[in-house]
């Protein structure tokens, strides 16, 4: 049962993450590998707020929130203006410099030791069962809201123009709309929404390590969004299944965790390999369709 | 006396032409062009390829930095605002439209939200008013459908069809509509016949006159000369980086084809 909702947790984290990214690398056609180092702004702010400041979990998590949107735009100023690769390559420093603060800032992040004694959450006297169990239903909520919030967003004139942007950027700009201030938009609301996995794993793991928010993480949340699909929520689902899934069935697998960890490392890059070619594929094929 | 919606000073603009990373010379596409634009009317830029007809609209929409000179909008409310230092979606805002070469329509949006797009129900002091449902405002379905009757087109039927999907004269016709229900004052047309059927072109100009009709001013890139004697009022000929000649439409073909010709 613990094994269950600890899958459980992890599986919520995960769609937090992969849904928050969809926005970026799907609806807005940004690549961005700074995903990692959001979901590691928003659990330093988490842990931070919660052991010095002592604020409830919902506080610190309204603050972990502002943050990272805060952060979010701090990259989107230098980025936005940049395209493809140049946009890509933005965010991969951006990546680097938060990793590099959160490993050396030793005074405040605890640097490569990691950051421990995250307190909990107040349970409430009636709930009758035990503290997982209790950070599950948590994590359901949270993940309902994200999602719900983000379906809202795509459905919105917010959502309308973003399509269209993408659709016509020169057409966007002709419109009268700014295309870098609705970027600027994406790429904060995406970290904003990032923080609320931020938040639970923070509650959950108890202890915050740097490497858990390197290169690797923002990788694994990019292929996750290219598992799924590029647009619809519920597909971000199903890359965040797979993601939290795969570990689990090499583990059962009987494979050392050493080992399991590596193969997982390779079966991630064979599978982003695969679908590129596949897109790619599909492009052509869908080329030689217009031709005829 | 007629007021002008865009009076152009000593516009000019240079491209440096790079080879391998070495500049290896310059090339004037504008040299001090001077030019104004009557509110109210049709007038066409004429001009062979390559003389600077997209390179000027795209300097007054901001696609395009200049080098020197101004550009002076007369907006809706009287006030005389100077383009060569805003953004594009500024210079929208202020009611420049645009029609771009090519697709000018979002082709994976339907053209309803296209109209919409266009529309701009604009400016909500609070930003969190545009997460509210797309509003398809009745105002607005009246006003394009009065546009759209013209050429027996029914909003009810294409209004929820991908306006990619649509033939290059219907997206044509979607993208006048769309600036038909804009809030623009000046209309910049670049090339509103190119790709588009013979017997499809009475529906352009018609557009055209209707656009005008309802208050906007025209400046159109077109190299289909009867077009432009059928629908314009006054012509440009742009050469060698300014304007050489401007006048009566039917006159300032008649050089230009003599000068083509030569």
């Amino acid at each position: 049962m613990e094994y269950l909702i600890h899958i459980g947790i992890i599986l919520g984290i995960y769609s937090i993450l992969i849904a928050s990214a969809q926005l970026v690398i799907g609806h807005a056609r940004l690549i961005t590998l700074g995903q990692g180092a959001f979901f590691g702004a928003g659990a330093y702010f988490m842990a931070l707020s919660m052991i010095h400041l002592k604020l409830p979990f919902a506080a610190a998590l309204l603050l972990a929130v502002v943050g990272n949107s805060l952060i979010g735009l701090l990259l989107a100023l230098p980025a936005v203006k940049l395209k493809g690769d140049f946009f890509v390559l933005t965010t991969l420093g951006f990546q680097f410099i938060i990793f590099q603060l959160t490993y050396n800032l030793k005074g405040v992040t605890g640097g490569s030791t990691g950051l421990g004694n995250i307190p909990f959450i107040k349970l409430p006297g009636i709930w009758p069962g035990n503290e997982s169990s209790y950070l599950l239903l948590l994590t359901v909520v949270l993940t309902v809201l994200v999602f719900l919030l983000l379906h809202r967003l795509q459905k919105s004139t917010f959502g309308r123009n973003l399509r269209a942007m993408v659709d016509h950027e020169i057409l966007y700009k002709a419109s009268g709309r700014s295309e870098i201030k609705i970027k600027a938009q994406v790429i904060a609301i995406s970290a904003g929404t990032t923080a609320a996995a931020s938040a639970l794993f923070a509650v959950y793991m108890n202890f915050l390590d740097p490497q858990a928010f390197n290169l690797d993480k923002s990788i694994l949340i990019l292929t996750g969004v290219m598992l799924g699909g590029l647009t619809r929520l519920r597909h971000a689902l199903i890359g965040a299944l797979t993601i939290t899934l795969i570990p689990e069935v090499l583990r059962l697998a009987g494979l050392p965790a050493a080992e399991g960890a590596s193969i997982r490392q390779i079966l991630f890059g064979l599978v982003l390999v695969v679908l590129v070619f596949y897109a790619a594929l599909k492009r052509h094929n869908q080329g030689e369709r217009d031709m005829k | 006396m007629t007021k002008n919606i865009l009076s152009i000073k000593g516009l000019s603009k240079q491209f440096t032409i790079s080879r391998k990373g070495l500049q290896s010379g310059h090339a004037n596409v504008l040299n001090k062009l001077n030019l104004k634009v009557e509110k109210g009317r049709i007038s066409t830029i004429l001009g062979s390829n390559g003389a600077g007809k997209t390179t000027l609209f795209n300097m007054i929409n901001g696609f395009e930095k200049t080098d020197e000179g101004s550009i002076l909008f007369s907006t809706d409310a009287g006030t005389d605002t100077e383009l060569t230092k805003l953004p594009p979606h500024r210079i929208a805002q202020l009611g420049v439209g645009r029609l771009l070469q090519g697709m000018s329509v979002f082709g994976q949006l339907t053209v309803h939200e296209n109209l919409l797009m266009a529309a701009r129900p604009r400016v909500h002091p609070f930003y969190l008013k545009s997460w509210s449902k797309p509003t398809e405002s009745l105002s607005l379905l009246q006003e394009a459908n009065s546009f759209f009757n013209k050429f027996s087109m029914d909003l009810q039927e294409i209004g929820h069809l991908k306006a990619g999907i649509l033939s290059a004269a219907g997206q044509r016709l979607v993208a006048l509509g769309m600036l038909y229900v804009s809030p623009a004052s000046l209309l910049l047309l670049d090339e509103p016949c190119s790709g588009i059927q013979y017997d499809q072109l009475d529906n352009i100009s018609m557009a055209l006159r209707h656009l005008q009709n309802n208050g906007k001013t025209i400046l159109l890139i077109e190299h289909n000369l009867e077009f432009v004697v059928q629908v314009s009022d006054i012509c440009h000929y742009l050469n060698g980086g300014c304007i050489q000649l401007s006048g009566e439409s039917r006159l300032v073909v008649e050089r230009y084809k003599t000068e083509q010709a030569c």
